[in-house]
């Protein structure tokens, strides 16, 4: 019993020489090996009431995210292509660090931006696919994703959710009459999206110059960087996110690119399980 | 009053319900490590996260009380949780209406002069609300807070009831509560009999009133029935291990 | 992949836009910068160390707080991304540790942009906070490439690209390097990387060493426009050799100039990397 406490007490005083106790054994105190990333849950389609949804689970990080799609006017640069509307959010329930809904705005804004720059720039989905009626009638989907647990790494579990949740989205078959109204067909047909690729991302951190991949939050907490890679089904590269911190060497890069890459294929597989489940 | 047939001949209800029957429950503690208590639970297609941070400092320095915790509550609808999409506006009237009214249920109930100069925090986030979410909300609170040992006078359980076509009904669902009669959510401590939260909107006869009233404490009853039998193996359970890692 | 193409105001593919940067601008602020890198102008304002707000106050070090402004002034939360990314570069340079409790605030105004915005914002940071006089553990510089596709089909890697070439553009790169590792070694040192768009590992592999050879150069001349300053207090580096590119020298003649006044500006025109 004394010993246990011990151990808690030199976390909190003292959480570098914690860690500095494990990583030259090569292990966390989670007991996973400096180069394993957590266990991946992705569960599709639960929730009703959204077209389309998904909950993904890497450790004791978790994110939902829900689809709702409404129809809209397109814009006149691009009138054969729907909309595509990112809401990522941290809300104070999934981490202590986080005490009001403002505390997290700035991390909010940039898990927003880097993912719509993947599914935007990268062109994961077809918007045209997304048209009714040329110029007049377009869906729009409403892409929430809310962190429900904040153990680090939310940007995998985010992304992840996102796609997941886009390849579960079930369309109504619409039709637009002469007033330019627009109603659903009963018993209609309902339609599926289909992604271009599948942009698959991993983070990694450095701790005491060991590479740590998957961090946790007290992890990243301690790490001189934080980085994040996202490789395609493809195996081209849709992004690599490395903000700022210590500097890197480019053959710690090339490694972890190689794991990114080595992961994507493991990664596709279970989404598309957890869609087949869902069916 | 309208074409939706509320009550069927039979007297069952749309879902297939009687009037007095509360929707399935279901719930789960512990989900989240990082909070010191959290519970997911649903009641029929009601689904709410709650999770407790707490006691812990208090974020505003001015606010702290010197002889007990406050408690600071959060009531939040995800966007994709109803039928037609919310907007995100996480401080609109009708949650900061709902988080005033659930912190003031608990501030009565928890033993605040316990922790002097720290604060609660009482998180919710409806993920899917199909009717009697602030209710739902209660329930999931106190079974976060249960789960976080914070001590209370008693459980908080709650549950709403209405009227529809001179029907009273316990538990209603989005479309009954659609249908504009009477909304009555109350909150009780079961075994003080007392009632720690009642709201009404639209109007009652007297006489209506006691029927719905007397409903709403049935249901309360029912669901109170359903936790705390769970309950008690949770609890068996983690007194259990509890004695074979001593 | 990348043959030298001629670009628009005859440009080569490798070859970055000329630089200016004036110091000491701003009367009130601690420091200040405003750096030009072809028509992409920032100003950008150090106020710190200075007094913090409670909530963001750290016991053991001062609290970096950024804020980016774009010409209309619009918040957006791209501006927030990019206050992130700034604030994540710069956090780690600064000796944050030898002042405990206070704020360095770091306000970033864009006077025009003419591409790679980010990178140029950068770099006038990092030339504010020298001119604040805040003490900095080594000198990070920051450069940003585009890759283009012709008719052909065939990919091309533009470095510090403008507007025109960047919204042309199939992916994006910005990268910020610690000037004294690449220097000391020629390799390493990547401080910050981000991508947008699809590339193909070589594409990533060739903008990231191009990069590193034009951050040199920025980071070049970021150490002569605070040679003038004589109050400036920097850590101090062993053994580095500036490099001077022979063909360039050769084909323009234009050296950088050095004007006798300190408050001139600096220019530094036609630098040439060494081609790829």
């Amino acid at each position: 019993m004394k010993l246990e406490a011990s151990a808690d007490v030199i976390r909190k005083l003292h959480p570098l020489e914690f860690y500095k106790r494990f990583l030259p054994e090569g292990i966390r105190p989670d007991g996973r090996n400096l180069n394993k990333p957590r266990v991946t849950v992705i569960s599709a389609g639960s929730l009703t009431t959204a077209e389309g949804s998904a909950l993904v689970k890497l450790g004791s990080t978790s994110a939902i995210c829900g689809i709702k799609a409404e129809v809209t006017i397109p814009a006149d640069t691009e009138p054969q292509c729907g909309k595509l509307v990112l809401s990522v959010e941290l809300p104070p329930l999934c981490s202590p660090n986080i005490q009001r809904w403002t505390d997290s705005v700035e991390q909010n804004s940039s898990l927003e931006v880097q993912i719509e720059d993947i599914l935007l720039k990268t062109n994961v989905l077809n918007l045209e696919a997304l048209c009714i009626k040329d110029s007049s009638a377009v869906w729009v989907l409403y892409v929430d994703v809310y962190i429900l647990e904040h153990d680090g790494n939310c940007f995998d579990a985010a992304l992840l959710s996102v796609l997941t949740a886009l390849t579960n989205v079930k369309l109504p078959e619409v039709e637009v009459n002469e007033e330019q109204i627009v109603s659903i067909v009963e018993g209609g047909s309902t339609q599926s999206l289909e992604l271009n690729h599948y942009p698959i991302p991993l983070s990694f951190c450095i701790l005491d110059d060991k590479l740590l991949v998957d961090p946790t939050s007290e992890e990243e907490e301690l790490s001189s960087t934080c980085f994040t890679i996202v490789y395609n089904n493809r195996g081209e590269l849709c992004s690599l996110y490395k903000p700022g911190g210590k500097h890197i060497n480019d053959d710690i890069l090339e490694e972890c690119k190689q794991t990114t890459l080595n992961r994507t294929e493991h990664i596709v597989k279970l989404m598309k399980q957890a869609n087949e489940a869902k069916k | 009053m309208s074409k939706i047939e509320f009550i069927s001949p039979e007297g069952l209800r749309v879902d297939g319900r009687r009037p007095q029957e509360v929707r399935k429950i279901n719930y789960r503690l512990n989900l989240f490590s990082r909070a010191d208590g959290s519970a997911y639970y649903e009641q029929g297609n009601t689904r709410v996260l709650a999770a407790v941070y707490g006691p812990r400092q208090v974020t505003r320095r001015g606010a702290s009380k010197h002889d007990r915790a406050i408690i600071n509550c959060e009531y939040s609808m995800a966007t994709f949780s109803t039928g037609e999409r919310r907007k995100s506006a996480k401080r609109d009237r009708r949650s900061t209406e709902i988080s005033v009214v659930i912190r003031q249920t608990f501030e009565s109930v928890i033993l605040t002069h316990l922790y002097p100069r720290t604060q609660i925090d009482i998180f919710m986030q409806v993920l899917q609300a199909d009717g009697g979410t602030r209710c739902a909300c209660i329930n999931a609170a106190s079974l976060a807070l249960i789960d976080a040992g914070i001590p209370m006078r008693d459980f908080v359980v709650s549950c709403a009831a209405g009227m529809i076509d001179g029907v009273a009904l316990t538990d209603l669902n989005y479309i009954e509560d659609s249908a504009g009669g009477p909304d009555l959510p109350l909150a009780i401590l079961p075994k003080q009999n007392k009632i720690c939260l009642l709201q009404m909107d639209s109007k009652l006869t007297i006489e209506q009133y006691e029927e719905v009233m007397q409903m709403a404490v049935e249901g309360c009853k029912q669901i109170h029935a359903v936790l705390d039998a769970k309950l008690k193996d949770v609890t068996d359970q983690l007194v259990n291990k509890r004695k074979t890692l001593l | 992949m990348s043959t030298l193409v001629k670009r628009q105001k005859g440009r080569l593919s490798n070859q970055l836009r000329s630089i200016e940067a004036q110091l000491g601008l701003l009367n009130k602020a601690d420091g200040s910068a405003k750096y030009k890198q072809g028509d992409s102008s920032v100003l950008a304002a150090v106020y710190g160390p200075s007094e913090v707000l409670p909530k963001d106050e750290k016991g053991d070090r001062a609290s970096v707080q950024v804020v980016f402004k774009r010409r209309d002034g619009k918040p957006g939360r791209r501006e927030k991304q990019n206050e992130n990314i700034i604030r994540n570069a710069l956090e780690p340079i600064i000796m944050t540790h030898l002042y405990p409790r206070t704020a360095i605030m770091i306000i970033v105004q864009v006077l025009v942009d003419d591409g790679s915005i980010l990178s140029v914002a950068l770099n006038a940071c990092v030339l504010a906070l020298m001119d604040a006089g805040v003490p900095i553990s080594t000198v990070i510089s920051s450069i940003s490439c585009s890759i283009v596709v012709d008719e052909n089909g065939s990919q091309t890697l533009l470095t510090d690209p403008d507007l025109s070439e960047e919204r042309t553009s199939i992916g994006e790169t910005y990268f910020v390097f610690d000037g004294h590792v690449v220097a000391k070694t020629g390799e390493g040192g990547l401080v910050s990387s981000v991508t947008s768009g699809l590339l193909t590992d070589s594409a990533y592999t060739s903008c990231l060493t191009a990069s590193r050879s034009g951050s040199k150069s920025v980071y070049t001349f970021i150490r002569e426009t605070l040679k003038r300053k004589p109050t400036t207090v920097m850590a101090p580096i062993e053994n580095i050799i500036f490099e001077r590119d022979e063909a360039s020298s050769a084909t323009n003649g234009s050296d950088f100039k050095m004007e006798d006044e300190k408050e001139e500006s600096k220019t530094f025109s036609n630098v040439f990397m060494k081609p790829i």
